[in-house]
């Protein structure tokens, strides 16, 4: 008995090795990241760190419904990990981990940093098992030529549960935009047309916030953050790069406006699929703390800074990385 | 009416084409199609020709700029080094830079030119209009000329996105002018009283180009009645002749003074038909100049009136000229009409009145 484990256990690696060795097929820039991942059911925060002694999980197939894998019926918190090697050619790239469809609600831990969440866990609860996941995974967390470790943790409530479908992969997108501060992560946001300190929740960026408690919202919203920057920065021209924004929003940067895309009020066409660049001249931002104000209208569907990249950047980089883009 | 003015009426037929049709004899002076420098982002500096350039792209204008940056929204800036085989000695020449999405701005040799559409923070947009600029000749060299172009792009696509002429040129008609009055004219779409008189202190009142619509020059989508006033000193070598005052073309109505005194216009007249009213945007406008009235300082004063549109002096030749440079005028304007003949007419002179 011990030695057909043993020989499942082989077989099973083998096929981990497989999976690793398909990736290649996918070229220098995708590892395909579906097969057999670690799973345990519970919850416990220890549970997202890299040096977690993960060797006594369950293995199961990812993705799938856990009622399929050996839990039917199971509701509940549950942990997925796995780790992989991010091959070298990927650095300077801008990275994306696809999560496929996870019911009911996720956060994503990198080398133990919380990168992505969608739907939230109790107490407020809320579901967004039709949503893609797509977590932008910044460069500093990544070991790259190494082991790194992605951790899932999934709350269900009913039915079906864990990473029930879709293609998972980590994959770049381009060249990863240089940015001197990195604005991808927590917010503050609140609804409404104006800013208001004391009705704020945490929102992560980029992504839709649909997916993060403000299901079937439209109308108006405000995204907010701190940020602290040095003299020197500030005395410089920068661009602020604020992602796809659907539909329409408007940049105020302590309390002044600093210009917007598309109209509030109105029917902006296809303007949520456009990138935004903001410009500011030496000294818009103060040396030390400054407030980011996004204010966002959105016609219907899904709403908000829903892609990135979102970051400052000096202009002379800004201006690098376009001619590194470029195309033709 | 006793000589009083000359109206050259080009009636044409509706064929959609006619209308197209370039009346300004246009020459080109420097054709700007080609490859240009680039780069994204904004700074002042970059107008200063001496500005160093050496780490921009070479793209080439006119073209989308996502053609090259793919999803670009922002600004960028585009420059080109040009040289003038021949150019007017004085006076002005245009400079048509085609359609810019959504605002620009343009310098040449330092110096801004024109804007066509506003900047954030008030941002509007001007993707729709065609970009023609006035440049003065006293601003050009024949070598080292540096033209920049700055440009906003809101969101789609970007950049200076196509163009039909896209160059500087010259409109020889003008050369036929023996007094040239193309430039900056005092322009005013408030009424503060007696707006055509030379008493009137219009040192106040805004720049325009002429001839150039309106609608290019900070007054898009202004539709009523404006005032244009040019004062001038007459030459020595012109006083005691026959002279005629042309002001180009006008859309769509105009009363023209001199010193106060009115001396031709061309209205929305009783008995004109419905399709003929239509028409007086396409008039030449060359009025007799009634000798008496010239003093050595003047005033010419136009009243315009646009019903819809585009509106104001918006093409020349414009200046004095004497009989001789009329009667060319005249046959080339009907030589260019006889080039078309096949599909459009040159009706009647209608109000030949001298």
């Amino acid at each position: 008995m011990k030695k057909i484990i043993t020989i499942q256990l082989i077989l099973l690696l083998a096929l981990l090795g497989t999976t690793n060795a398909f990736a290649s097929a996918y070229g220098p820039d995708e590892k395909n990241l579906n097969g057999m991942w670690k799973f345990r059911i519970g919850d416990n925060m220890e549970w997202a760190s890299p040096n977690y002694d993960d060797s006594r999980w369950n293995l199961i197939k990812v993705p799938d419904r856990w009622e399929n894998e050996g839990y039917p019926g199971y509701d509940g918190y549950a942990w997925y990990r796995t780790s992989l090697i991010v091959p070298a050619s990927m650095q300077q790239q801008s990275i994306i981990l696809e999560m496929g469809y996870i019911d009911d609600a996720d956060e994503v831990y990198f080398n133990g940093t919380l990168i992505g969440k969608t739907g939230s866990f109790p107490p407020h609860f809320s579901t967004a098992y039709t949503a893609l996941r797509k977590y932008q995974v910044p460069g500093n967390l990544i070991h790259f030529g190494e082991k790194n470790v992605i951790a899932v943790r999934v709350y269900d409530a009913m039915l079906d549960g864990g990473i029930i479908a879709g293609d998972l992969k980590m994959y770049t997108t381009g060249l990863l935009p240089p940015f001197d501060i990195n604005l991808a992560g927590i917010w503050q946001f609140n609804k409404g047309r104006s800013y208001d300190e004391n009705r704020t929740n945490p929102i992560l960026v980029p992504g839709a916030w649909e997916n993060q408690g403000y299901n079937d919202y439209d109308g108006y919203a405000v995204y907010s953050k701190k940020i602290e920057i040095s003299g020197e920065l500030a005395s410089q021209r920068l661009v602020l790069l604020a992602g796809r924004i659907d539909d329409a929003d408007m940049v105020f940067i302590n309390g002044k406006y600093i210009g917007q895309t598309g109209k509030f009020g109105e029917n902006n066409g296809n303007i949520y699929q456009e990138f935004r660049n903001y410009f500011l001249p030496p000294n818009t931002l103060k040396p030390g703390e400054n407030l980011l104000e996004i204010r966002v209208y959105d016609s219907g569907g899904y709403g908000g800074i829903y892609e990135g990249p979102v970051g400052i950047m000096t202009q002379d980089k800004f201006r690098e990385y376009w001619k590194a883009k470029r195309r033709n | 009416m006793n000589g009083k003015f000359i109206v050259i009426y080009l009636f044409l037929f509706a064929v959609v084409g006619v209308f197209k049709l370039e009346a300004s004899d246009w020459s080109s002076l420097v054709d700007l199609r080609g490859s240009w420098l680039f780069t994204v982002g904004d700074d002042p500096v970059w107008a200063e020709p001496a500005t160093d350039v050496h780490d921009w792209d070479k793209i080439y204008a006119p073209r989308k700029w996502e053609y090259y940056y793919e999803g670009y929204n922002g600004y960028g800036w585009y420059r080109k080094n040009f040289s003038i085989q021949s150019f007017p000695a004085t006076g002005y020449v245009f400079l048509f830079l085609g359609y810019i999405d959504d605002v620009d701005e343009v310098f040449i040799n330092g110096q801004k030119v024109g804007q066509t559409g506003k900047f954030p923070p008030h941002y509007r947009t001007a993707y729709n209009v065609e970009r023609q600029y006035v440049v003065p000749v006293s601003l050009l060299n024949r070598d080292h000329n540096v033209i920049a172009v700055r440009v906003f792009d809101e969101a789609l696509d970007g950049g200076i996105v196509n163009a039909g002429k896209f160059g500087l040129y010259y409109d020889r008609d003008q050369a036929l002018m023996k007094y040239d009055l193309s430039g900056t004219w005092k322009f005013s779409i408030d009424n503060f009283g007696n707006m055509n008189s030379p008493e009137t202190d219009d040192s106040n009142w805004a720049d325009i180009y002429v001839p150039m619509k309106w609608d290019n020059q900070g007054y898009r989508d202004f539709d009523g009645i404006a005032w244009y006033h040019k004062r001038f000193s007459l030459p020595e070598s012109l006083k005691g002749q026959d002279l005629y005052l042309v002001l180009g073309k006008i859309d769509d109505f105009d009363k023209v003074y001199l010193n106060g005194e009115k001396i031709g216009e061309v209205e929305d007249l009783p008995g004109y038909s419905r399709s003929r009213q239509d028409k007086a945007w396409q008039l030449y406008r060359i009025y007799k100049i009634p000798l008496n009235l010239l003093k050595n300082k003047n005033l010419i004063s136009v009243e315009v009136r646009d019903i819809g549109l585009d509106g104001g002096i918006y093409e020349g030749p414009l200046g004095i000229a004497t009989e001789d440079e009329v009667q060319a005028l005249k046959s080339k304007i009907q030589h260019v009409q006889d080039d078309d003949s096949w599909k459009s007419i040159l009706r009647n002179l209608l109000h030949l009145f001298d």
